[in-house]
């Protein structure tokens, strides 16, 4: 699992994961996904080449999610596979971020 | 038509669940699997091995987890054994559909997609082992 991160305004990131976001995967990412989350009052999860999602990776979104939405902030997620996407409807995390396929209006929801 | 049986055993170690995925991904072929089905099996392979590695085992001590797969005409069927802990996945507590993010819990989200991507799931304590069968559809 890859991520990197492309500032978009100040206070506002994108940040793009590539690869599984399973045990391993996430454990990679954990503590940088954290850190971004709890300094950006802005963030979009780019889902676009996340190939995989097991609930220890629906963890790792969450805190994210729960981090920047205490702080009064916006924390989207762009483009989700179908199968990927599936796993955040069965979850329920679908009535719980914004979940976008279009990245204008992804970026849209994280500027206001 | 009832395939071989494919079989691998881990120990209750989080780095061998990648050895599991590959072992998955092996499979596609022989037992024909469809990219759905693929990715249901890893999915609830995933969220059953982690669960059996963090709650049937007490630290330190090592143990194995076998995964038994085979294919019986229309269904794919995964039986995983272990010897810790009674744990049955089934039994525990579902939490509700969360309502709002700051409320929302992380536990047992894992039997939710099993039993959500998995047509069939049933758990047996046999003896001192758990027994946990996934039957997929495809």
């Amino acid at each position: 699992m890859k991520m990197d991160i492309e500032p978009l305004a100040q206070g506002v990131v994108k940040v793009i994961l590539d690869g599984r976001l399973d045990i391993n995967g996430a454990g990679v990412i954990d503590l940088q996904f954290s850190a971004i989350a709890g300094s950006h009052r802005g963030v979009v999860v780019d889902m676009t080449n996340v190939s995989f999602l097991a609930s220890i990776g629906i963890r790792t979104l969450l805190l994210g999610a729960k981090s920047v939405q205490r702080r009064g902030g916006a924390f989207v997620l762009l483009n989700p596979v179908d199968d990927v996407e599936k796993v955040l409807e069965v979850t329920g995390v679908t009535d719980l971020m914004p979940i976008f396929h279009d990245n204008d209006a992804a970026l849209a929801a994280v500027a206001a | 038509m009832v395939t071989d049986i494919h079989s691998l055993i881990l120990r209750n170690d989080r780095a061998e669940l990648a050895r599991m995925m590959a072992w998955i991904d092996d499979m596609v072929a022989p037992l024909e699997l469809s990219p759905e089905t693929t990715y249901a099996m890893q999915l609830c392979l995933e969220e059953a091995v982690v669960n059996i590695i963090s709650y049937a085992f007490s630290a330190e001590t090592q143990h194995n987890v076998r995964i038994d797969v085979w294919r019986d005409c229309n269904r794919v069927i995964a039986e995983i054994t272990d010897d810790g802990e009674p744990f049955d996945p089934l039994a525990q507590e579902l939490p509700g559909q969360p309502t709002d993010l700051q409320s929302a819990q992380i536990g047992g989200l894992g039997i939710k997609l099993m039993r959500s991507f998995a047509a069939d799931i049933a758990y047996q304590r046999a003896g001192e082992t758990n027994r946990l069968t996934l039957a997929f559809a495809g």
